[in-house]
């Protein structure tokens, strides 16, 4: 697992320095490329040793309430559907994610060496290394700070919940009635604003750990350099005997999960227990937007190639007949 | 030896050269590429299941952004295929028209690309030029912009944040425009048509 860790690491550095070089052009551009990469940080989430006390759910809740949605009385359905989706009468919840809760526990039941284990998981956005969700925003509003948060501009979401769509842990959630689709055909088009963590992107940026993580009385958080992080997980998980989520998943995330219970255990018990609208744990999660792309990007290359190739044949053809004609009439 | 009397009217002095037949086709595949595109590239936004599309049949993938994704991508590679073969068809043709001394338009250089164009030219409705260049320039930039986003979707890559809005912002608006353009040209060949071409009398594109 180490070695396939390290070799994404470096694969992403190779391509960040890449797209430094390509984009920005200089090498000195590309070398800043390469040191951005070093400000990524992470976070471990030692499973073991959470007791599920809503600690970092209350503190999630104290930073970031001035951030939650305040929508308009009189909500519009998304015509031609009939509803809308309104948490705004639910903003005490905290049994899930909504646009007013961005972090919760999974209190979970797993049987484990046959004897039944309580978990509890802290659950939130995991900020993918190549996150889905920013890849795929039609409008291009969600950010990918240089530390690796992944944040929703909500002042230019439509709220199409196309991030939530693609997100492999169905993690953005939507208010309806607030945001910038009122000013323009709010009951032909739009949904509202999507909302969910932003790894604290303030306090990352002035060298403070999430809140979450900083309020932890459990100690089962850590915040660090991505690369550190992932190998604390690592030594923990080989303590525990246990396993690491987060790594490889989605291409590699900048929360590392670490459980002395197989993950496919995990996942089955969120399934089976929780249900629909609960974030799975389902190991081993490839990236959609690569798994669905990888075998196109060839055409990139071969549609121009035919494509000229073609033409030159084809033009070819079409002198040489008009030469071979034009000779049969002087004959 | 008989001569031959009857004039190919699409050969006569003043009027566009005979389409080819590899042209003919490489247009249909830019036709169809560019409905593709616009049909995978609106499924990006979340409207499809929104607005009942997935109800009509046939069409309950259209929901699926990465199915659509994927058209998209494949037909983009397609129709910058046959741009190319447009472009370098021409442009060889041309060339070689001139070394013939033949009556060919020279292709390259001229302002409006003229990929859609080759039996146009002369024949164009007031608004069909303005049409023209909306489409030409628009296609352009909707390339160069797909080209970037392509390459954002990478993995390991993360543009600027700058960069990334602004590109969207231009793919979004080229593909407006384009569609302002074909509207346009559509309008304008409408309105160039005589009374009797509208009754569907006269002869294809005869505003001259």
């Amino acid at each position: 697992m180490e070695k396939l860790n390290r070799r994404k690491f470096l694969q992403r550095s190779a391509a960040s320095l890449a797209a430094g070089a390509v984009v920005l052009s200089g090498a000195e551009k590309a070398a800043r490329a390469l040191a951005a990469k070093e400000k990524e940080v992470a976070v471990v989430i030692d499973i073991s040793r959470c007791i599920g006390c809503e600690a970092c759910v209350h503190a999630c809740r104290g930073k970031n309430s001035a951030a939650y949605p305040q929508p308009v009385e009189n909500i519009l359905p998304y015509w031609p559907q009939k509803g809308y989706e309104d948490w705004s009468d639910q903003r005490e919840r905290t049994d899930r994610l909504t646009p007013y809760n961005w972090l919760y526990i999974q209190r979970l039941q797993v049987e484990q060496g046959g004897k039944a284990e309580v978990l509890n998981i802290p659950r939130r956005c995991m900020h993918c290394a190549n996150p889905p969700c920013a890849k795929l925003c039609p409008f291009g509003v969600i950010e990918q700070t240089e530390e690796g948060a992944v944040a929703i501009n909500t002042d230019f979401c439509f709220g199409g919940a196309k991030c939530r769509d693609v997100c492999p842990w169905s993690i953005p959630q939507r208010q309806a009635g607030t945001g910038i689709y009122l000013k323009f055909a709010p009951t032909l088009a739009g949904g509202g604003v999507m909302y969910k963590c932003d790894l604290c992107r303030d306090r990352i940026a002035a060298g403070k750990a999430p809140a979450c993580v900083a309020s932890c009385p459990q100690k089962t958080m850590s915040f660090g350099p991505r690369i550190e992080m992932l190998q604390l997980a690592q030594r923990r998980a080989a303590e525990l005997k246990g396993y690491i989520y987060g790594a490889v998943e989605n291409e590699g995330t900048a929360t590392f999960y670490v459980s002395p219970v197989p993950f496919e255990a995990i996942d089955a018990a969120i399934r089976r227990d929780l249900g629909e609208g609960h974030p799975g744990m389902k190991p081993e999660l490839e990236n959609p937007v690569t798994a669905s792309t990888r075998n196109l990007l060839l055409s990139f290359l071969v549609a121009p190639v035919s494509g000229v190739a073609a033409a030159v044949v084809a033009t070819y053809q079409k002198m040489k007949g008009e030469e071979n004609h034009a000779g049969g009439n002087k004959n | 030896m008989p001569v031959e009397t009857k004039i190919d009217p699409r050969k006569a002095p003043g009027l566009p050269p005979r389409l080819p037949a590899a042209v003919k086709a490489a247009r249909l595949i830019i036709f169809i590429s560019c409905f593709m595109l616009y049909f995978s590239g609106l499924g990006q936004l979340p409207i499809y299941r929104r607005y009942n599309v997935v109800a009509l049949p046939g069409l309950a993938w259209s929901d699926q952004y990465l199915i659509t994704l994927q058209l998209h991508y494949l037909f983009s590679a397609i129709l910058i295929g046959a741009l190319l073969f447009m472009l370098v068809f021409r442009y060889r043709l041309s060339r070689y028209g001139l070394r013939q001394g033949g009556n060919i338009p020279a292709a390259g250089g001229s302002a409006d690309f003229r990929l859609f164009l080759w039996r146009g030219a002369g024949q164009e409705g007031p608004w069909q030029r303005p049409a023209r260049l909306l489409i030409a320039y628009n296609l352009v930039l909707l390339i160069l912009t797909g080209l970037v986003k392509i390459y954002k979707n990478l993995p390991g890559v993360e543009l600027a944040y700058a960069l990334t809005v602004t590109v969207t912002a231009l793919h979004n608006l080229a593909t407006v425009l384009m569609l302002c353009g074909v509207l346009l040209y559509l309008a304008g060949k409408l309105a160039g048509k005589t009374k009797l071409q509208r009754k569907g009398l006269g002869r294809d594109g005869g505003f001259a």
